[in-house]
């Protein structure tokens, strides 16, 4: 909460509090010069001239009170996005760093949930709390100190009344919404989760049970979902019984106790019906404030899952004195060990080095740990024991940035832009040509697209326009298409048919560059390649066998009954 | 007489449900009420007040006018606590009903859905769209009726006591009514316009989220930042001017209701300082003049809500609106059926799919449809799952078109294994279920044993009740494989549809998942789209599929020559 307070701009802030202060008190006097003018009225003085000041005054407060309020929310609503806007942007920086490891543990759902409803409710940091309190505390002080100057009871009175409803309800109400506030944003992110759960498997839950198991899952979050909402409803309830109520003591008290003064002879009876209106308008400083701060456990909440969302520690982190970028390229694994956060199968113990345009196919059955392996010498993840060299260098003690600037992924499953496939294309090299981009779909046996999708055409979000095939080789073009001098590439012809697979495995062996890939058609290789199987898991981890030199089979086509 | 549903607004269509329609009857009376209560609590004020100011008594001898005064302003809070819990209520199961309809709808139409709708988008509906509900029924709904009912019974009780303030109320009443119709429709103009940069800010913050490793990857998270900056300035920028005309609706309220105030006390003092009107009249004209405007610059205030709500009703109603697919609902005959392609054609987009597509998939038959990825082969797979209907030629089972038979009675006799499975975020045992609810423990574990699955999930921490994370974070490709065969193991159902089942799995593992599915496939119609030679082995036939069209006759498989 504090760090988004710091956000607040100064010049701003003040502007819009000094608005809405004069607002309320504009009303206030508007309404006691109306009892000062028509109590004076009544007392029939000689000539109308008398209450020419007290006319101008309830003319002058019922023009200027609208201006000034719609002034007053131009301002705080301005300001509230461009707070926003920066919160936004500061989480989204201290998101890069948890990328690419830590984000693929959390929740997706979840994340977005957070990322999106969090944000959005911290809008009412400045409008619902700042602002109402600012505003409490100048307009229902001044409305204070000029009750003082017709009866010092009363504005004692008013002072208590003022601060009943500014900080007694207030208090309680954060206190007893706390609890109510956070359910019901657990419940509005679960209900998220589970509806983004059933759209990505709707196939599967439609074609399983029909979707019965989602629908009572669903089911059972909008159950809590309206638990939580009548929770925090009836203490709202209650905050507006106190709310409409409390006005009635001050107007109770003005008309008891400037009543009794004005019995006496103490006081001007024109008085009486002024303070009494005029109280009756100064609540209105406090009157938002009941309401304001119950919201004040959701806004909490939000911003301290913002703030850990963004003080998650990242895998990896760049060194505090970073070593100059090597001139090699080098990959060397040197006895790493890597234990997995759930136990799984990893790498351990593993020695392996890739020279410089090497090319090295890592096979081995399944969780043996291959996809780590690439994760590793992207820097997507820390050794636990052992080390990773580019260059001869520790990977640990370069920058993130040259890491990744020398190497080209392309993950199994590869995350494509809601873009153009170009744009999705030039992630990896901006000032590729159209030529260059049509030769690098072509080498990935993707010319297809180039007339169904086009190189501008939209690719949908996440590239769902595309099949799961083809999301697949973009990745790979992508990573082709890169100037890193090292590939890094898993099951990159895992979607590919036996004259494609040939083609592309053929034009990375005769590449320059290094390259590192992940696949399970070892068959497909030949003696360029280097094949380095992972064993199988065994006693929880996996360890790679001595390389064996291949005999090398004919590159064959595979399907051949088919295509 | 009523209107057909579709000739209505969304926000009345929302209002039209029987729970708001209860609430805003239950409102007319409470705001009735509240009428009758705040006359008599300002009359008592101004008598107190009078009598003091006149010196005809002191403050202590009108104890009871006082404290019957309190008395009713206490009970007028008390109505209004009331509107709001009524409200509150109503609105919370509003808009849980809505969601649960959504969520039917969602099931109803199914993956085909999906084709048009961005998944994003329709999280951002069924959550934060109808979440802006809550402004139309809690905050609207109520206020309209204050609106209503509590200035016409004022502005009468004003008009008996002093005629020309009345008139005055009445004069005025109207007039702001219309001006904040007029201001009101050119902001709803551009909310809407508002809600489609909001929902693209939306998207661009999930899609950056979405894609964070990639773009850190390739370096380029710095760049998607300033980007982002950019879009959130352009939303700035857009709401700014959105709000600058709908705060204007509220200005024009403001200024009426204050200047009126103003001028009734003007008059009103004016006509007391010439003898024509008593104190405690004016005093209680005076009073009641700011009530009569009160709900009225509430309902400006709560406008802002209706802003926001009526661009998400009509997203929500929209999606409701949707038409569904006729669900046929003929029963599925017993046993293993023959299923048939016949000259289907299929268009997505504009471009076909499939052309002219035959197939015949005889009882017990093992087909494989190969073909380079693209050709169509998902296609086929959704057809005949009924996701979707052919555009042209029709899909027979056992002569019957699969449209008119019940779609989830058809696909509990199907079995689907996609190429990339997705995973509940529950258990190994409830992803196991998904294939048949109603399977036990033991059951489980055998179709997780013939998919060769067991070992591994005997050897993760709570074995099958092991949560598996989002989307099956806790295993591999080929594991995840295996789960979802295990999956069309349990169901055991009379025809198999796979999809590229072993492209993720090393040699070891393939041939034990092929050995598994050889044994599944028996006394079953089985069809497998691929694009390897590995599944060939299992089948009789090949089809070759190419660019959506099949080839005339089938060549006989590896297993036709057994």
């Amino acid at each position: 909460m504090r760090d988004v307070l710091r956000r607040l701009p100064p010049a701003r802030t003040a502007l819009a509090v000094a608005l809405g202060a004069l607002t309320v008190l504009t009303g206030a006097a508007l309404l006691a010069t109306s009892g000062a003018l028509i109590s004076g009225a009544a007392q029939r003085p000689a000539t109308l001239l008398v209450l020419m000041p007290l006319i101008t005054g309830v003319r002058l407060f019922g023009i200027s009170r609208a201006a000034l309020r719609y002034a007053e929310r131009l301002v705080s609503h301005d300001l509230t996005l461009r707070l926003v806007a920066r919160v936004r942007a500061d989480l989204l920086a201290r998101l890069v760093p948890l990328a690419p490891a830590a984000l693929t543990g959390a929740r997706g759902g979840d994340l977005l949930a957070r990322v999106r409803a969090d944000v959005d409710e911290l809008q009412g940091v400045f409008l619902r709390l700042v602002a109402p309190t600012a505003v409490a505390v100048v307009a229902g002080g001044a409305a204070v100190a000029l009750t003082a100057l017709v009866s010092p009871p009363l504005a004692a009175v008013l002072a208590g009344a003022l601060l009943v409803l500014g900080v007694l309800v207030p208090a309680a109400g954060l206190v007893a919404g706390r609890r109510a506030a956070v359910a019901a944003g657990e419940a509005d992110a679960a209900f998220g989760s589970d509806v983004l759960d059933l759209l990505r498997g709707l196939a599967d839950a439609a074609g399983g049970d029909g979707g019965a198991r989602a629908r009572t899952v669903l089911e059972d979050s909008l159950r809590r979902q309206e638990a939580a909402e009548l929770a925090s409803a009836r203490l709202l309830a209650v905050t507006t019984v106190l709310r409409e109520a409390v006005p009635a003591v001050g107007v109770g008290a003005a008309m008891w106790l400037v009543g009794w003064d004005v019995a006496t002879g103490a006081t001007n009876p024109v008085l009486l019906a002024a303070t009494a209106l005029g109280v009756l308008g100064s609540f209105e400083a406090v009157g938002g404030l009941g309401a304001a701060w119950s919201a004040a456990g959701g806004i909490r909440a939000a911003a301290g899952r913002v703030r850990a969302l963004g003080e998650q520690r990242p895998a990896v982190t760049d060194p505090a004195a970073p070593l100059p970028p090597p001139t090699g390229s080098a990959l060397r694994l040197e006895s790493v060990t890597l234990v997995h956060a759930g136990g799984r199968p990893a790498p351990a113990e593993l020695d392996l080095a890739v020279a410089e345009g090497e090319k090295v196919a890592l096979t081995g059955p399944s969780g043996a740990g291959k996809s780590s392996v690439l994760a590793l010498l992207l820097r997507a993840l820390d050794p636990d024991r052992g080390r990773v060299t580019l260059g001869g260098v520790d990977l640990r003690r370069l920058t993130l940035a040259d890491v990744r600037a020398r190497s080209a992924w392309a993950p199994q499953t590869p995350q494509l832009l809601g873009g153009t496939l170009a744009g999705n294309l030039r992630l990896a090299r901006d000032d590729a040509s159209e030529a260059e981009l049509r030769a690098v779909l072509a080498d990935v046996g993707l010319t297809g697209l180039l007339g169904t999708v086009g190189l501008d055409g939209w690719v949908g979000e996440s590239g769902e326009r595309l099949s799961a095939g083809e999301r697949a080789r973009v990745g790979v073009a992508r990573a082709l298409l890169s100037p890193a001098p090292v590939l890094l590439l898993d099951e990159p012809t895992a979607h590919l048919d036996g004259a494609t697979t040939a083609r592309l495995l053929d034009l990375l062996a005769a590449d320059d560059r290094t390259v590192v890939l992940v696949t399970h058609q070892t068959a497909d290789l030949d003696r360029r390649w280097r094949v380095v199987e992972l064993a199988a898991p065994a006693g929880g981890a996996a360890t790679a066998t001595a390389p064996v030199p291949r005999p090398v089979p004919a590159a064959r086509s595979l399907g051949a009954p088919a295509c | 007489m009523a209107p057909r549903p579709a000739a209505r607004g969304p926000v009345a269509r929302v209002l039209a449900r029987p729970g708001p329609r209860r609430l805003a009857l239950a409102c007319a009376a409470l705001a009735g009420l509240t009428a009758v209560l705040l006359v008599v609590q300002w009359a008592l004020v101004a008598a107190v007040v009078s009598a003091v100011f006149a010196g005809r008594a002191t403050p202590g001898d009108l104890l009871g006018a006082l404290a019957e005064a309190l008395a009713a302003w206490l009970a007028r809070a008390g109505l209004l606590a009331l509107r709001e819990l009524l409200a509150a209520r109503t609105s919370a199961r509003t808009r849980h009903e809505v969601r649960s309809e959504l969520v039917g709808k969602v099931l109803r139409l199914g993956p085909a859905l999906m084709a048009g709708e961005q998944a994003g988008e329709l999280v951002t509906t069924a959550t934060e769209g109808v979440g802006k509900l809550d402004g139309l029924v809690a905050r609207l709904l109520p206020g309209a009726v204050w609106a209503a009912v509590l200035p016409p019974l004022l502005a009468g009780t004003v008009l008996v006591l002093d005629p020309p303030s009345g008139a005055l109320l009445l004069a005025t009443g109207p007039l702001l009514v219309f001006f904040l119709w007029l201001v009101g429709t050119l902001a709803a103009r551009s909310a809407r316009e508002q809600w489609t940069t909001l929902g693209q800010l939306g998207a661009v913050l999930v899609d950056t989220v979405r894609v964070l490793p990639t773009l850190v990857a390739y370096g380029r998270a710095g760049r998607s930042r300033r980007w982002l900056a950019d879009v959130g300035e352009a939303h700035r920028a857009a709401t700014m001017r959105v709000l600058r005309t709908a705060f204007l609706s509220g200005f024009v309220l403001e200024f009426g209701a204050v200047l009126c105030t103003a001028l009734v006390a003007v008059t009103v003092g004016v006509r007391l300082f010439s003898g024509d009107l008593e104190l405690q009249l004016a005093l209680l004209v005076l009073l009641l003049t700011p009530e009569f405007f009160a709900p009225l610059r509430a309902l400006g205030a709560d406008r802002h809500a209706a802003l926001e709500g009526r661009p998400a009703a009509e997203r929500v109603l929209a999606l409701l609106d949707l038409p569904e697919p006729d669900r046929g609902t003929a029963a599925v005959g017993p046993g293993v059926p023959h299923v048939r392609l016949s000259g289907v054609t299929l268009r997505h987009e504009g471009h076909e799919v499939l052309t002219g597509v035959d197939l015949d998939l005889p009882p017990g038959s093992r087909t494989a449809l190969v073909g380079p990825s693209g050709a169509g082969k998902s296609s086929v797979l959704r057809l005949l799952l009924g996701f979707a209907g052919p555009d042209e030629g029709s899909v027979l089972v056992d002569g019957v078109p699969l449209a008119a038979l019940d779609p989830d009675a058809w696909r509990a006799r199907v079995a689907h294994v996609p190429e990339r499975p997705w995973l509940l975020p529950g258990s190994v045992c409830e992803n196991v279920r998904l294939g048949r609810p109603g399977a036990t423990v033991a059951e489980v574990e055998t179709a997780l044993a013939r998919a060769h699955l067991l070992d591994v999930v005997r050897r993760l921490p709570q074995g099958l009740d092991t949560p598996l994370g989002e989307d099956g974070a806790r295993l591999s490709g080929g594991e995840r494989l295996r789960l979802a065969l295990a999956r069309a193991f349990v169901k055991d159902a009379a025809v198999l549809l796979l999809d590229e089942p072993t492209a993720q799995l090393d040699p070891d593992s393939e041939a034990e998942v092929l050995a598994a599915l050889d044994a599944l496939a028996r006394g079953r119609t089985v069809l497998t789209v691929t694009h390897r030679a590995a599944p060939l082995a299992l089948h009789d036939r090949v089809v070759p599929l190419e660019d959506g069209r099949t080839a005339p006759a089938p060549v006989p498989g590896p297993a036709a020559v057994r």
